[in-house]
């Protein structure tokens, strides 16, 4: 009795050590460190400037909204990425749009303002960030900088958690 | 999970420098692809973490390391324009390897890590019997010590892209993007140790290699390449290690070496133990195949109908031959205080080879890798504990058919390199734990695991949990 628990403690260890093929994990520990895309979406020119983002990822357990980037610099996939669309009031720039939508975990597409009237026609490369609360939702207190204003909070306490791969849209 | 992922993420990053960019050069893989390269290079990764599994007799070992390379300038196309620019890439290299070992019958002697790591301790040396006399009478097939052992050992190459998003008044992020052909390397091995008489380890490396999507991302089920390989690797009597690589009923590498301290051990204990641990190895490795990515056409750059070799000729024109090494390497503590490590290989191709850039033979130079490291440890007498802090400084010079295609500047097939690393070790409770921190310019042991860095600067940290 005594050899056969071995043998199954030695099977299972085995088993889980050979699941864990270390090439990948350690590719997740990195990826996650500097954030690298991990999903993707699909974005529409509808005719009139502006642009439909979709996407199918949904948000994790600190989830705390989605926000919609584009690149503000027309024909430069390399060029860096602006925030376009949130749910909170975050930034004052013309293309910006608050979208309540976008608080919930179940939102899944963005319509953006018009693109063209404000930078004109170019090709602009669009992306999707899943914002997380850098607490759990039991440590969401004034103790850990959670002064209580929502958009206050926001601002200060969450990060990017996830980010999708790019989507690239003429604009004519 | 996430979170635990985090952690580790944010220890190891703890430990993890970013290379400051210094030199531009056009990236072109060539050690990358070659999985034959990368095979052994994941093999030697496994035998490092076993060779301190032996020394420091562990039930447990886990290893992490994340490694950045910046200044990779990669000509690439920018899909805003449909034209080719210069782009900074960082090239990732992450490794990671994690080992239980089981004690079927007996084990390693002293209550924990602790004890065992004592100078003069351990299985076969207690300190009430340093000479290990009471275990005279203990013959071959009395199995008090029988381990297995299982491990997953794993490295990911690849270059990223760095982008940043401005998030109005939330501030500033980064993200990054996979870019080209990532690779990814596992060993999955099992371990039988019958100490001091013998250990055999014998399983499967697994190459693959995966392209990513134009949008950055990739997913992990659908590998554009992958090859399987086996391997054995034995040690009879504590001296003599004997290793072999196979793939597709072909003996792809071998490997012969001898530990002359447990050799020398037999005859007299305290001269075994004298001095730092010296090791011959011969190898033979089947390392270049007329292959698209290698530095060399072997025999001819032509083909037997005189046509030049190309990537396209079918493979039957194709060549191979193998790299014949012997080396000599002297490694361990003088004392307390004192650290060496010392290496000198020797090499012969089996065929004659010709450099793609010049179309000319080379005339392989007879020394591939000398290098030198001298290091001080702070802790001193701590060492009989276990602990140590070790600061050492090293040069090397490292010649390779690769180097002139990827170096800065230069044309010579050979380079000089330094390095300077810290290495520590503590307990926390009877639980070790160990981190390193090195900073090296074209430093030997790095170009052998990938000539591509030649020239860059490489900062990297690691921690080890052991027990």
């Amino acid at each position: 009795m005594k050899n056969f628990n071995k043998i199954l403690i030695l099977m299972i260890i085995a088993g889980m050590v050979s699941l864990n093929a270390c090439s990948y994990a350690v590719d997740v520990v990195e990826r996650a460190i500097t954030k690298r895309a991990s999903f993707s979406i699909e974005a529409t020119y509808n005719g009139n400037g502006t642009v439909t983002v979709r996407w199918d990822e949904t948000g994790g357990s600190n989830f705390a909204g989605y926000e919609i980037y584009m690149t503000t610099e027309p024909d430069n996939e390399y060029a860096g990425y602006t925030v376009i669309g949130a749910g909170y009031s975050i930034s004052s720039i013309s293309l910006f749009k608050v979208d309540s939508n976008l608080q919930s975990a179940t939102a899944n597409s963005f319509i953006t303002k018009d693109i063209r009237s404000i930078l004109g026609n170019g090709r602009f490369f669009f992306r999707v960030g899943i914002i997380a609360w850098d607490e759990d939702p039991d440590k969401i207190t004034a103790e850990n900088g959670y002064t209580g204003d929502i958009l206050t909070n926001y601002i200060n306490n969450t990060d990017i958690a996830e980010i999708s791969g790019l989507a690239m849209v003429d604009i004519y | 999970m996430k979170r635990i992922i985090l952690i580790v993420g944010l220890l190891l990053s703890i430990s993890s420098i970013i290379t400051p960019s210094l030199h531009a050069a056009v990236y072109e893989a060539s050690t990358l692809h070659n999985a034959v390269a990368r095979s052994e290079t994941v093999l030697d990764l496994f035998f490092e973490r076993w060779e301190r599994i032996q020394n420091m007799e562990l039930y447990f070992d886990w290893y992490g390391k994340i490694n950045w390379v910046q200044g990779f300038q990669i000509n690439t196309i920018n899909q805003g324009t449909g034209n080719k620019q210069a782009v900074d890439m960082r090239l990732v290299r992450a490794y990671g390897s994690i080992t239980v070992n089981i004690p079927v019958l007996g084990g390693y002697e002293g209550e924990d890590m602790k004890k065992r790591l004592k100078y003069g301790t351990g299985a076969y040396r207690s300190i009430e019997d340093p000479e290990g006399k009471e275990k005279k009478d203990e013959g071959w097939f009395k199995p008090k010590n029988l381990i297995i052992g299982f491990t997953a050992t794993g490295f990911h190459y690849g270059l990223t892209r760095e982008g940043t998003i401005s998030r109005g008044s939330a501030g500033t992020e980064t993200f990054t993007d996979y870019k080209y052909t990532q690779f990814f390397d596992d060993v999955f091995a099992a371990s039988i140790l019958y100490r001091p008489y013998f250990h055999i380890h014998a399983g499967m490396i697994l190459n693959q290699q995966f392209e990513p999507r134009d949008d950055g991302t990739m997913s992990y089920s659908d590998p554009t390449e992958r090859s399987t390989r086996y391997f054995v690797a034995s040690n009879l009597l504590s001296f003599l290690n004997l290793n072999a690589t196979t793939r597709k009923d072909e003996l792809e590498a071998l490997a012969v070496g001898i530990i002359v301290n447990e050799l020398v051990g037999f005859a007299n204990k305290k001269l075994g133990r004298a001095f730092p641990q010296l090791s011959i190895t011969y190898k033979r490795l089947n390392l270049f195949n007329d292959e698209l990515y290698d530095p060399v056409w072997v025999d001819s750059a032509l083909q037997s109908n005189g046509l030049p070799k190309s990537s396209d000729m079918p493979d039957s024109e194709k060549n191979q031959a193998m790299l014949h090494t012997l080396s000599a390497g002297l490694k361990g503590f003088w004392g307390n205080h004192f650290y060496v490590d010392l290496l000198a290989e020797a090499q012969k191709p089996s065929e004659d080879l010709v450099s793609r850039i010049t179309k000319s033979d080379i005339n392989y130079a007879i020394w591939r890798d000398l290098r030198a490291l001298a290091g001080w440890n702070i802790f001193g007498s701590s060492l009989q504990d276990g602990q140590f802090l070790l600061v050492a400084l090293g040069m090397s010079r490292y010649w390779d058919p690769a180097i002139p295609v990827h170096r800065d500047s230069g044309s010579g097939y050979y380079v000089y390199g330094g390095i300077f690393q810290m290495e520590g070790r503590m307990f926390l409770g009877s639980v070790p734990l160990g981190m390193e921190v090195r900073i090296s310019h074209n430093y030997s042991p790095e170009l052998r695991r990938m000539v591509e860095t030649v020239d860059k600067w490489v900062y990297e940290g690691s921690l080890t949990v052991s027990f």
